[in-house]
């Protein structure tokens, strides 16, 4: 690890129990969502689109209500339409109304005995489609002569507004200077044009949930998700209930990158349970998660860079366009924010186009928007480098931001710790080593925001002096043995003492969806102060026992410890033991607001060969290095990271979708989209940088997503070093490098 | 008094301008006003990102009721999520 200051003296945090769900997770008894049978539970299917763009002209469903074990057919008219509310693109994404939008999109759904029964009864609705022009690419659905997915969907941040819908959904700019001076000044110019495609998060999950409805018009739902308060609001939403009706229980999570912050199937079983009286359990295969569910978008980006001689840049200008799915999003804005952040200059110029086109809607997947933008600009960062002589480290330090400068977005950066990220890289054994024969190395950094928002925690102390912690966010990265340390830290408990819960709905308090890196920073600061309530608490009984002023109470290492040494000190265990004699229980809640939350940056170096007969590509060795502000649990946070760069390998060098002309996928499965494997890699060496961050109680930034924005430009840039190519082009998969390494000898 | 820094997305609402000065207690008494100095400025935040703002480099989700510092740099940005 990397400091820049000395760590406080902490007992726990920092330190690296085995997480306390590791046990059940290792033999199998941890429980998720598919896992999970009712008496009585129905099995459901989803009849799904097989056009990218069609209209419902008609759905049969009495066939299919007629077969056997049938008990429950729904269509999109046996929900409400929302309208413009805030969720009404959601519902129609949930179960497509007068329109499918993609291949994949859900028609009707079945309820039946066996999920034999289910699909049998499913495959017997007739639906009558007049199929429609699609776009698959962002080139066909910003033409003109494009098929309009949504009438009324007029272009948001052109003046004046058009007057006829298109399938842009919005154009974000960002400026700052005069960009056409900037390349003026510059010695140096660079520009290129790049692609990236659709890529899924690939968790081993599937989707899965199972609902209940009973009589009194409430349901309860077990569900693999990111945040079952999110679940729980957005199913209501869809349903038109209240959300009240809904109780939402987290299943342990496979695996969620982002692609778990939304719902698919939630609503579809609770009408199918509401309407059958029976439980109602759906769960996808692996062709309906690639099919069905968001992935992260394609782009298509323009970049042109500007630089002194000595390294100075002295602009970039920016055309940004990513595709959303079917619906509206904002993913090009996040790549408007995140393009250029890691990088100071006066001059820019950032333009972004959000599109919709006949692909599954997005979800986030780490970081959204930002790898895509790491890849354009520090490919050309890595290409003015090479054109002025210069090392590709020190030309990121020459442009590194620092606390006060003005991010691109607008605000002035907090404490940061890009520098220290970059020193780290520069240090580290790896970019001292020599490059390996056949080999090239890159280098490239990335930044994401982190966010805060709302958590709540409740800590009880147990009569023996054990402490529960209960929190509402899904633990998908090992939060719950971070949330243990803190409380761990601030009790003066060990930490196997500390039982951390993930609780239900209704068990504890709203806490938004574990998302942007946000988990431990926010949920944790929400354990530390009911820790530091409890911790008054029993001074406060330890005052009471004593007949003392709580003043002359300390709480130190997990005692309560009489100042003036008149008594001898009492241990949690016995203040807890004695609690009915003192007030009765102890337990403190607390809910917050997080503020704070601290950027994130990231370097990377990687060493890849290349085999120029094959195109194949191997990688020798990875080394991230990446700002945590504090590791609460250096082994997680170094998991985060490792996970980061893996899922940003395959990004980079085999994983994308593949459609057909009628708008189908043809790779489906994970045998032929091609994720990392363990065999296929190095250990992913970690760097942890720790530049506390001054607004959380132990200096947490959070460390989920930065770790995927560097790893397509290094990439890039190490098969450039190995090959002489600059690919501009995602994946660089085998065959086209081998047609690169062709066209480059013609 | 808050240094309000506008967007260049958010300009044209301002007639180019790209910061102004404002004395303000919370975020939406600071809305109140710049509405006031920019009819249809409080409106566009409102619909589009004023429950996430900016203040002093951090960026603070639903921040309709937060407290404005003396001298604090206010930025309107967009609402982030994550993955």
């Amino acid at each position: 690890m990397t400091a820049t200051e000395e760590r406080p003296d902490y007992k726990y945090v920092g330190t690296r129990p085995i997480r306390h769900d590791g046990l059940d997770k290792v033999i199998g008894k941890a429980r998720y969502a598919a896992d999970l049978v009712l008496p009585g539970m129905l099995h459901g299917h989803i009849l799904r689109s097989p056009h990218a763009h069609a209209k419902i002209v008609s759905i049969d469903t009495s066939a299919a209500e007629a077969m056997p074990g049938v008990k429950s057919v729904v269509t999109g008219a046996d929900f409400p339409d929302l309208g413009a509310a805030p969720n009404g693109d959601l519902a129609k994404n949930v179960i497509a109304r007068d329109k499918v939008l993609y291949e994949g999109h859900a028609v009707a759904a079945v309820a039946a005995g066996t999920r034999r029964e289910a699909m049998d009864a499913a495959n017997a609705i007739v639906v009558n489609y007049e199929v429609l022009g699609h776009s698959l690419t962002i080139d066909q659905t910003m033409s003109p002569d494009a098929e309009i997915l949504h009438d009324g969907l007029i272009t948001r941040g052109i003046e004046p507004a058009p007057t006829e819908a298109s399938n842009i959904v919005a154009r974000t700019c960002f400026e700052r200077g005069d960009i056409d001076q900037a390349f003026a000044e510059s010695d140096v110019i660079v520009e290129r044009e790049f692609s990236t495609t659709p890529i899924h998060q690939g968790y081993i999950e599937p989707h899965a949930c199972v609902a209940d409805t009973g009589q009194d018009g409430k349901t309860v739902v077990w569900c693999s998700s990111q945040g079952h308060f999110r679940v729980r609001s957005a199913t209501a939403d869809v349903l038109g209930w209240d959300t009240s009706r809904v109780k939402v229980i987290p299943a342990e999570i496979g695996g969620g990158f982002g692609g778990k912050t939304t719902i698919y199937l939630e609503p579809l079983a609770v009408e199918m349970s509401a309407r059958s009286g029976r439980p109602v359990k759906i769960v996808m295969t692996r062709d309906e998660v690639f099919r069905a569910t968001g992935p992260t978008p394609g782009s298509k980006l323009k970049l042109k860079v500007g630089a002194k001689n000595d390294g100075t840049i002295t602009g970039v200008k920016a055309w940004m366009a990513y595709e959303n799915g079917a619906f509206p999003g904002n993913a090009a804005m996040l790549g408007c924010m995140t393009v250029v952040s890691p990088y100071t200059m006066e001059h820019m110029y950032l333009e972004g186009f959000d599109v919709v086109l006949n692909k599954p809607v997005n979800a986030a997947y780490r970081a959204p928007s930002a790898p895509m933008a790491a890849f354009a600009m520090d490919t050309l960062l890595d290409e003015v480098a090479e054109n002025i002589g210069m090392d590709p480290i020190e030309i990121r330090l020459h442009n590194c931001p620092s606390e006060g400068d003005p991010a691109p977005y607008g605000p002035k950066w907090p404490t940061i710790g890009l520098k220290e990220c970059l020193e780290a890289i520069r240090d580290s054994d790896h970019y001292k080593s020599p490059v390996p024969e056949n080999a090239g190395r890159g280098i490239a950094s990335g930044f994401w925001f982190n966010i805060g928002e709302a958590s709540s925690a409740t800590v009880n102390l147990n009569e023996n002096g054990t402490a529960t912690v209960v929190t509402g966010s899904p633990d998908i990265g090992g939060s719950r043995a971070s949330m243990a340390l803190m409380a761990a830290e601030e009790l003066g408990l060990d930490v196997y003492s500390i039982t951390p819960v993930v609780g239900d709905t209704e068990v504890v308090g709203f806490t938004d969806v574990t998302e942007g890196s946000r988990a431990t920073f926010a949920t944790g600061m929400a354990v530390v102060e009911a820790c530091r309530d409890l911790k008054m608490q029993l001074r406060q009984r330890a005052s009471t026992a004593w007949d003392c002023d709580v003043e002359e109470v300390e709480w130190v290492d997990g005692h309560a410890v009489h100042s003036p040494g008149d008594h001898e000190a009492l241990s949690l265990a016995a203040i807890t033991a004695a609690a009915k004699r003192t007030g009765g229980p102890l337990g403190a809640t607390a809910s917050l607001n997080a503020r704070g939350a601290g950027p994130a940056f990231s370097t990377h170096v990687v060493d890849i060969a290349v085999d120029k007969e094959t195109g194949q590509t191997q990688v020798l060795r990875y080394t991230t290095a990446q700002d945590a502000g504090t590791a609460i649990h250096p082994s997680y946070v170094e998991g985060q990271m490792q996970g980061g760069v893996v899922q940003g390998i395959g990004w980079a060098l085999n994983e994308e979708y593949i459609h057909d002309a009628d708008g189908r996928m043809e790779n489906s499965s994970f045998l032929d989209y091609r994720i990392p494997v363990a065999s296929d890699l190095p250990m992913i060496e970690t760097i942890i940088v720790e530049v506390p961050n001054p607004s959380h109680p132990y200096g947490v930034r959070g460390v989920g997503e930065v770790g995927i924005v560097p790893p397509l430009a290094a990439i890039a840039n190490a098969v450039h070093d190995a090959t002489g190519l600059r690919m501009s082009d995602l994946p660089m998969s085998p065959p086209r490098i081998l047609a690169a390494l062709g066209e480059a000898v013609e | 008094m808050a240094h309000v820094h506008f967007a260049s997305g958010q300009r044209r609402l301002t007639g180019g301008v790209a910061e102004v000065q404002v004395e303000a207690g919370t975020v939406r008494e600071l809305v109140r006003k710049l509405e006031e100095m920019f009819p249809g400025l409080g409106a566009h935040l409102d619909e589009t990102s004023a429950t996430a703002v900016a203040i002093d480099g951090y960026i603070i989700p639903d921040a309709m009721y937060e407290p404005v510092p003396e001298n604090a740099e206010v930025h309107f940005v967009a609402p982030l999520g994550g993955g």
